[in-house]
This record gives C-alpha cells, structure tokens and sequence, in this order.
C-alpha cells in the first residue's frame, strides 16, 4: 500500500521552496515567516512516522516508478532506525529559521529557498529506499549547503565551502559507481531486494570500499575530516547546526543502513580497521578539541569525536552498541545542535569566538550560562540527561567483543569533559574580559524559545529513552542479521 | 533503385540544403536588402524538416544505397535539426547588431548542417568523408565570419588549417580500409570485420586514423589544441553550433562505425580508452585553470568528448544497445546545456573578451538573479549534478559501460574522479555568481543587448535541462523512434 506522508513530507518543503523563489515581490519577512510556517507544519506532518508502531520494518511506504528507462524508482518507506533522523531534521529546521532572525538579514528569500531546498533533500536521504533515489538526494542536499556556507558564510566562506562539497563529491561519486555495480549484478537498485541479494565475497569488498569511501567522507572519520572544521568555521550558525546535526548523521546512517546488511562479509572483514578508525578519531578529535581557542572549531572537532562514537557502535556488530549509536546520531543533533545556536547567538553580539575574548558572562547573561552549561552536560554525557544513555549503550556493547576499544573509547569520555568544561569555565567564568562585555544583552525570548525544544528533548530522552529505544531496537536487529550470519560463517 | 523513395525518406537531409540555396537566391536578387528574411528561411526550412522527420517512422531501407534511415540516423537528424534551429535564433539579433551579411551565414549555416545531417546517416566511408568536408568548410568560413576581428579571423584560420589536417588523417585511413577490402561501404567492410583473424597491421592503421580524423572533430585529447582558441574566437553563436552540432554529427558517425564496422579487438579498446582517459584528464586540468567562460566550456567539452568516448567504448567491447542509447542521450542532454550556455553568453551581448571573462559575472545573482539561475542550471548540468539532464547523461553512459561488468572499470574510475576536478571549476563560476560582491554595487551589471528571443532560448534550454533530468520520458521516447 502506498503511504504519501513521507512523498508530502519531503514535497512540501519543496514546494513551499518554489513558491517562495516564483512569488513576484515578496518581501523578506514574510518569506521568513512562511518558511517558519512550513517547516513547523512538516515537524508536525513528520510526527506520526514516529508514533507509528514500527516492529522493525519499513512503514510508511511509497513505491512508484519514477525513470523506468534507467531503472530508478521512487521508493520511500522508515524503520526505527530512519524515522527518528528524519524527526530530527523537520525539528532542527524551524529552529535554523528562528536562529536567522539574528544573522541573516541580507538576501532572506534565497536563503529560505535555500534552507526548504535542502530539508527536502536531507529527508530525501533518510526514507530512500532506492540506491539511486538515495544518490540523487544525497547529492541534492548538498549544493543548497554549498550555497549557504558560501553566500552567508565568514571570510573563507568560498574556500570552505567547496572543499565541503570536493571531499563530499569524490565519495559519493565512487558510491554512484558502487551503486551502477550493484545494480548490474543483481538486477535490481531496490533496498528491499538487495538484501535478498547475494553479492560474492570479493564483489562485496570493493562495493564496501566504494560506499564506506562515501560515507566516512561524511561522517567524518579520521582522516577524511580536514573539511569539517573549515566547513563549521566559516558556515552562518544555521549552516552549522544542520551541518552537524543532519549531514554528518547521512555518512553513518549509510554505514548501518547500506554498508551493513548488503555487505556483510566485507563488512565483518573490515570491521577491525573501522574500529580502530573511530577509536583514532574520538582521541584524535577530542586532543585537537583541547587545543583549539576558536569555539566552534572546539565543537567541529568534538563532532569528529562523537561521531567516532557512533561509528564505534555500528562496526561493534552487537545490538546494544548500534542502538546506542543511532540513539548518539539523535543526541549529537540535538546537543551540538544546541551548542551550535548558542554559539551563534554569543558571536551575534560580540563579533568574536575566540575563546580568549571571553569571560565572566555567568554574571552579565545568566540566561545565556545556564543553556550553555546544560547543552555542555548533555554533550558530555552526565547521567539524566541524553548523551548519557547513548555513549552507555556504545561502551556496554562494545566492551563484549571489543574491550581494547571501548576502553580506549571511554578516555574520549574524559577527555570530552575536560575540553567541553574549559569551554564553560573560559567563557562563563573568571574575570571578564571584553570591554563590551556589558553591553551584551541576555538571551531574549526569541532565542529561548529556539532551545527549548532541544532542551526539552534532551531531559525527556535522558529519563524515559525506552519508547524511542524500543523503536530503534527491533530495526537495527534486522540491519545486524546478514553481518551475524557472516561472523557464524566465518 | 527507386529514386522518388529513396528522396522522401532523405528530406529532411536536402532541405536545409533547398534553404541554402534558396537564401543564396534571395541575396543574389536583392543584395544586403534582404533583411530577416534569411533568417526566417532558415528557419522554415528547418521546421519543415522536423516535421517530416517527425511525420514518418524509421524504416530499414538504405537510401541511395549509401546512407541509413534507421532510429539512430533519425534521432540524431532531430537533434541536428534543433539545434540548428536554435543557432538560427542566437545568430539573427548578432549579425544584426553588427550588420554582418545575414545571407551569405545562414546560407554557410545550413550547407554544414546538411553535412551533419549527412554525416549521421553514411553507410558508406566516402559517404562519410564528404559528409566532413561538407560539415567543415562552411563552419571555417563562420568561425572567421567577423572579418575585420583578428581573434575571429584567428579562430577560423586554425580551424581551416588543423581541420585539412586532419582531413587528410581521414581520407588516407579511408584509403587503407579500402585497400583490405576493395570497398567502402559499411555492410562489405563489415563482413570482414567479423571475423578479427583476418585484420592484418593495414587494418589496424586504417582504424587508427579514421579514429584520428573524427577525435579532431569531436575535440577529444590529443587532438584537442584548436578547441580553445576556435571556440573563443569564433562568434558565440558559432561556437555553439560547433559544440553542439558538430560534436553530435562527429559523435553520431563514430557511434555508427562502432556499431556496424569497428570490431572489438583489445588494441581498438585500448586506442579508445586512452583517448577517453587523455580527454577527461586533460579537458577538465585545463578548464581548471580558464578565466574566460568560452574558454572555460571549450576545455569543458575536450572532457566531455572524453566521457563520450566511455560511452564509445561500450559500444565497442559488446554493450551495443544500450551504450547507443546513452551515447545519444548525452549527446542530447549535452547539446542542450551548451546551447543553454551559449545562448546565455550571446544574450548578456557578452562577444568582447572583457566580458566573457568570470570577473565580469561577480555578484550578477545580487542583481540578475535569474540569468545566474540559468548559467547555475547549465553549469550543473555539465556537472553531472542530480535532477539535471547532465546528471542523467553521465549516469546512462556509467550503467551501459556497467553492462560489461568491470571490463571498463578504469575510464569508468577516471570519469568519476576528473568529474570531481570538474566540480572544482563549475562551482568557482557559482561561486562567483552567486558569493563575490558586485564591482559596482548600485548599478545592476548593464545588460548590452538582450533580445527577447535569445531570452526565450536561454530560459526554455536551461529549464528543459531541470525539466528532462527530472522527467526525461519525452526525450527518451523521442529519441528512440
């Protein structure tokens, strides 16, 4: 049975997109105010893919041809493991527009089209259940971002910003021709059919290359990470959130989702050396962190080293780390989310993120301190909240097979803390340091009503994660059977 | 032979050579009064043509013995055709402009369109050498139509003298295959063909240089040198037919050959690997480097010769059917993001070197932002970016080669990494569109000369690009009859 919601959920931004680029005069603000509209309406419209009840399958299925001379259909459908992504974006994207009340006032409309442009693509890239169709919105999501980093973003915006699209490109496009190989071999482009497919040992190893190459890009896994902190440096904050919060999320999804049950054997065969990658990666990321003094390259490489994380819980090839990893790509949106925000909202007023810049701001915006301290907490992982649960799952389920690494792993904890807790100290505390300090307005309604939610989310997800991880569970259980079968085998 | 026939089935090959003569006609009885009426015999002739074309169905006969009227000759005819059409467009409010004689071009235009046209069709290697000449000596005359510009009269020059050149490549390689088989049509040479253990050394060589002969017109690497320069001095609007036009009539005769004669020995797939990688690498490196937008599309359609020949090559080594099908379809999709890129060139009266160079563009979407649409579209077509038509043409051409398993793997690999070089410099144009400031803040950059059908051309090319790399049905069905 065909299901539209998901063809609406991602057609509507899309329209709204079109309407917004073709409405003759159309003022900035009102476009601003229709995009928030949509985007909170297609928050609302993506709800019920999470309330379904998902027993582990595909739900909310679309399957229509699209190209039939090419062999590209357009099929749509979540599972546990995807509806909780595709909530993530339709959340994080309201909040990118009330952020761009503050920093974007020049060229409003573009960049609407752009952001609605890009959540279509984003959502596109979670409920694709075609190789092809996934490859086409994998790729369309990413010039509206090269867009957004490069027309609003800092001084080095051009340069950042097509490194992020070169080193993304030269991925996928080996992945597009994992996916051309794919289909000659077995016939068919379809998720459903491929996992039914049985590709030779040696077949599985280069298509494992060609797609891992793709998504570790993405990810990114060290050393493929150099683009991220030029990326997040000089993207406008709202760049930055969906960079981190969603695109980053397309590199690990594709490891669990595609790597893992079409490539089983090559990926138990490689699972040691993307282990060890993500465990490079949490110690490498967390070191560089420690050492930056510009607070979002601080953030970007704390990215690299929670996303290390997740990595570690797929490849642990053990139910309870890979749902502790989807669970940590939901908990990375919405704390770096967070963090990202306030980020922005401190650079808004004081033109500087430099780290040395700041001081004594507990005393001057307490409202300010207090959301930074808790988005610090949830990234840490304090127990309570949800970067807690989901670091947990990762360690307790690694730690069977794998105990060097989640051992190793658990040292990016500590070092986590240590550099996200400078991060507060140096700027919330001591003498203050900027001569203006006092002229910096406390956060207004505006901009707490743009955290809220996360925060919201981040104590319910921290005290009852049961009803998401019941939904995650079941669907990673499925991703996990061909590569079980390859370990019994071997 | 039944000549009334074998004329219905070729009309839309002597039609435009009928408008050649026809305006001809007209410019000897009134010189340099004639005014538009060149133009819009041109353009009749060409509808006339379509529609012929377009009101009867492919059929197995052979023409005059020599020529072809099946689905692949007629699909590239279509294409010729339009595109034709679409130069006629551009070219009018240009020679207008500069009050060149319209006469003495369109008459030029269409005799090398009628050699194209020829050119799709021959089955036969004299046929073919003809169909060249007739396609090139009219074109040599176009690139050097502005005669009293020294870089047109430069582009038509180097045109003439490498194009002999490589005439002469391709007469002593017909010359060869002639003297194995004691004939020059494609059905005797093919016979021969099928049966690899008799090609001796003579064989070889001949194939190597009819190989040479058309590698110069499609401008793939190593016979490339000319591209640039031609294309930059030659008037936009012959530039575009030489992108578009020539490159599918060069492109169609090779696809032919492929199909009908050339056999799939492992030293013709090497020779034509080594083209495609060559043209990939050293098409787009030096598009990498270009600061003029003609410039920058000539180095871009080396490597675009380069990912043809890919789609060559399959048809070589055994994925014939649906190799054919990609190859016409890039060669489609590519025609129509040239044109689209050309027309947007041709429109911003851009025929000085000051304005053509990217500088020139910075800001433009602040102030135009729907001509940068357009040259956004058409650079992401040429990007191969999904949702274009661009993206389609690469992505047919990777799947026939796919058809092979991984005999092709390596100019498959080649494609898809200079795909990334070439990302690197279509973007730089986005960037500089779309991320750089203005030169001159206030005023909205001028727009010279900007006719409304040029305006037309430009928003219906480059939306059909967004359009077919989203719904190609239509073209695909179109091409295939």
């Amino acid at each position: 049975m065909n299901d539209l919601l998901l063809a609406g959920v991602i057609l509507g931004p899309l329209a709204a997109a079109l309407l917004i680029a073709l409405w003759p005069r159309l003022a900035p603000e009102p476009a601003r105010l229709l995009t928030l509209l949509v985007t909170v309406a297609t928050f609302a419209a993506s709800l019920p893919l999470l309330l379904t009840d998902l027993g582990g399958g595909m739900t909310h299925q679309l399957d229509v041809p699209w190209i039939a001379a090419l062999g590209i259909r357009f099929h749509l459908g979540v599972d546990g493991i995807s509806a909780p992504l595709v909530v993530l974006t339709t959340l994080l994207m309201p909040l990118v527009v009330l952020a761009s009340y503050g920093h974007v006032h020049d060229r409003v409309r573009q960049y609407c089209v752009l952001l609605l442009a890009m959540e279509a693509g984003m959502i596109g890239v979670f409920a694709a259940l075609d190789l092809v169709l996934f490859y086409v919105f994998f790729e369309m999501s990413l010039i509206p971002l090269y867009l957004v980093i490069g027309i609003y973003g800092g001084a080095r915006r051009t340069y950042a910003a097509l490194k992020f699209v070169l080193f993304t490109v030269a991925g996928s496009l080996l992945l597009l021709l994992g996916i051309l190989y794919v289909m000659h071999a077995t016939g068919s482009a379809d998720f459903a059919a491929l996992r039914r497919a049985t590709l030779s040992v040696r077949e599985q190893a280069w298509l494992f290359a060609a797609f891992a190459a793709a998504f570790c890009v993405k990810v990114p896994l060290v050393p493929f990470h150099t683009w991220l902190p030029d990326a997040h440096v000089e993207a406008p904050t709202g760049g930055s959130v969906i960079l981190a919060g969603v695109t980053l999320k397309m590199g690990t999804y594709g490891l669990l989702r595609f790597c893992l049950p079409l490539f089983p054997a090559a990926s138990v065969e490689h699972a040691p050396l993307l282990l060890t990658l993500a465990v490079v990666g949490i110690l490498y990321g967390a070191l560089l962190a420690w050492a930056q003094t510009d607070l979002k390259k601080i953030i970007a490489y704390s990215s690299v080293s929670h996303l290390g994380f997740v990595v570690l819980g797929i490849f642990a090839m053990q139910s309870t780390a890979a749902t502790g990893a989807t669970l940590q790509m939901i908990n990375h949106g919405l704390s770096t989310g967070a963090l990202f925000l306030l980020i922005g909202m401190i650079y808004e007023r004081a033109h500087t993120r430099q780290l040395a810049d700041f001081g004594g701001l507990a005393r001057t915006m307490p409202r300010f301190a207090i959301c930074l301290v808790f988005a610090t907490l949830s990234s840490i992982g304090l127990p309570g909240l949800n970067g807690f649960i989901g670091e947990f799952l990762i360690l307790i389920g690694t730690w069977r097979d794998h105990a060097l690494a989640a051992s190793l792993a658990s040292l990016g904890v500590l070092l986590g803390a240590i550099y996200m807790l400078g991060l507060v100290k140096g700027l919330l505390f001591g003498p203050v340091v900027h001569p203006k300090t006092a002229t910096w307005r406390d956060l207004n309604l505006r901009e707490m009503l743009t955290l809220a939610p996360l925060f919201a989310l981040m104590i319910a997800l921290g005290f009852a994660p049961r009803p998401l991880l019941k939904r995650i569970e079941p669907a990673v259980e499925r991703m996990l059977e061909a590569p079980r079968l390859a370990i019994e085998g071997k | 032979m039944d000549v009334a026939a074998d004329l219905a089935a070729t009309a839309p090959l002597w039609l435009p050579m009928v408008g050649c003569l026809a305006v001809l006609l007209a410019e000897t009885l009134s010189p340099n009064r004639t005014g538009k009426l060149p133009a819009l015999l041109a353009g009749a002739t060409l509808a006339l043509a379509l529609v012929r074309l377009a009101t009867t169905s492919p059929t197995s006969r052979q023409p005059f013995g020599v020529l072809a009227d099946d689905a692949l000759a007629r699909s590239l005819t279509g294409l010729l055709l339009v595109i034709g059409l679409a130069v006629v467009v551009m070219a009018e409010p240009l020679l207008e402009r500069l009050a060149l004689a319209r006469g003495e071009f369109f008459a030029l235009m269409l005799a090398s369109l009628s050699g194209m046209v020829l050119l799709v069709a021959a089955r036969d290697l004299l046929v073919l050498f003809l169909a060249i000449e007739l396609l090139s000596i009219p074109l040599y005359v176009l690139a050097a139509f502005r005669r009293l510009s020294s870089p047109s009269l430069e582009s038509g020059f180097k045109y003439f003298l490498l194009g002999a050149f490589a005439s002469g490549f391709l007469v002593y390689g017909i010359a060869l295959l002639f003297s194995t088989v004691g004939d020059t049509r494609y059905s005797a040479l093919a016979a021969l063909s099928r049966d690899p253990a008799h090609l001796g050394t003579v064989w070889n060589v001949g194939c190597a240089m009819l190989l040479v002969g058309l590698g110069f017109k499609v401008a793939a690497a190593p016979f490339h040198a000319w591209t640039p320069d031609v294309y930059q001095g030659a008037p936009t609007p012959v530039t575009a037919f030489m992108a578009a036009g020539v490159k599918t009539a060069a492109f169609g005769a090779l696809l032919r050959l492929a199909i009908e004669i050339l056999p799939d020995t492992a030293s013709l797939r090497t020779g034509i690997a080594v083209l495609a990688c060559i043209s990939m690498v050293v098409g787009n490196l030096g598009a990498l480097m270009q600061t003029n937008l003609k410039r920058l599309l000539a180095w871009s359609s080396i490597a675009h010769a380069g990912y043809l020949l890919v789609g060559i090559l399959a048809v070589v080594a055994g994925a014939e059917a649906a190799a054919r099908d990609a190859v016409v379809f890039y060669l489609a999709s590519y025609s129509l993001t040239t044109l689209a890129a050309f027309a947007w060139i041709e429109h911003l009266g851009r025929e000085t070197p000051a304005l053509q160079d990217l500088r020139a563009l910075k800001g433009l979407a602040r102030q135009r932002p729907w001509l940068a649409l357009a040259l956004t579209l058409c650079f992401l077509s040429l990007a191969g970016v999904p949702l274009t038509a661009g993206f389609l043409g690469k992505y047919f051409v990777l799947k026939a080669a796919f058809e092979l398993g991984t005999a092709l793997l390596v100019p498959m690999i080649v494609l898809a990494l200079t795909s990334v070089i070439a990302l690197g410099y279509y973007l730089r144009v986005l960037a500089t569109l779309y991320m750089e400031r203005p030169a001159n803040e206030d005023a909205p950059a001028p727009l010279l000369f900007a006719p409304a059908g040029l305006a037309l051309l430009t928003a219906v090319a480059s939306g059909a690009l967004l359009l077919f790399g989203m719904w190609p049905a239509p073209l695909l069905r179109w091409l295939a009859s």
